[in-house]
């Protein structure tokens, strides 16, 4: 670990990321609804571009059979994807805000835990929680806040078949909204990586107050 | 009463183009409507729909010149 100031780490660390963007970061929480193959990718990418305050959120352990696509490592094998993820991210920046939640995300938790984020990220694998979260966005209680999920991402198809819409006042989704996983597609890191940086991008464009058609 | 009708990926409601206007001869719910063009109560479970880019449950009755966009997302990630 290098030995500098908290000041001048932080002004090291952002200096080539877009002018203006860190003070209008500052002022969001993200959270991050599932961490495997999107979700440690989006939080990787969105630490590097200056966010310091995540709640991730995942009840999962890391397996080796993770490393094809996760952002972790074989010491992390065993270790929850939380707590892994919170201490990969301190690597890149020491002084981040991060709430790591080791708990299955349900309809009967899923306000309480994102009570303060103003953006969330849906990283599930599965349809069922995928589809949770986004009727759950019909709640009053979420009016506020912004939804980024992801849908279709599996084999090897085009790059260019992925993209971001914008299907509600403030629900984006990312991806072919096609492919699935099954035998022949399978999931590997380009695509996931791809669709995990949609996601990643879009929670930065509306932290800008840009949107999508 | 005429609506717009949008979805995306591999939905696919016979007899209905994406991104098309349409007319309905009676009031229906989402879910009714869904089973007319022959999307059963079970293939509904996980189906997200939004009126006017606002999430909606499948029970919303349709009104005239209403934007309804369907969902079904995908497994993967």
């Amino acid at each position: 670990m290098i030995q500098i100031s908290k000041q001048d780490l932080l002004k090291q660390l952002y200096k080539s990321n877009t002018p203006g963007l860190i003070e209008k970061i500052n002022n969001h929480k993200i959270g991050i609804a599932g961490c495997g193959g999107l979700g440690s990718n989006i939080a990787m990418m969105l630490v590097r571009s200056g966010v310091s305050n995540l709640v991730l959120v995942d009840y999962d352990k890391v397996e080796l059979s993770n490393l094809n696509r996760q952002h972790f490592f074989q010491e992390d094998i065993g270790k929850n994807k939380t707590d892994a993820l919170h201490d990969i991210l301190n690597k890149i920046n020491p002084y981040l805000n991060i709430i790591p939640i080791n708990q299955r995300l349900l309809n009967e938790n899923i306000f309480k835990v994102f009570k303060d984020c103003s953006i969330i990220v849906e990283a599930f694998d599965n349809i069922e929680s995928k589809s949770m979260i986004l009727k759950a966005f019909s709640d009053d209680r979420f009016n506020s806040k912004y939804l980024i999920g992801a849908s279709g991402l599996a084999g090897i198809n085009s790059s260019n078949t992925i993209r971001t819409k914008q299907i509600g006042e403030k629900i984006f989704i990312c991806g072919d909204f096609r492919t699935e996983v099954n035998t022949t597609t399978g999931l590997m890191s380009p695509r996931v990586m791809l669709v995990a940086a949609h996601q990643a991008n879009m929670v930065l464009r509306v932290i800008s107050g840009l949107r999508e058609s | 009463m005429k609506i717009k009708i949008e979805f995306v990926g591999y939905l696919d409601i016979k007899g209905v183009k994406d991104n098309s206007w349409i007319n309905i001869e009676e009031p229906l719910s989402i879910s009714e409507f869904l089973i007319v063009h022959n999307i059963n109560r079970d293939n509904q479970k996980y189906l997200i729909a939004t009126i006017n880019k606002k999430i909606v449950p499948l029970t919303y009755i349709l009104c005239d010149l209403d934007e309804l966009f369907l969902h079904l997302p995908v497994g993967g990630g």
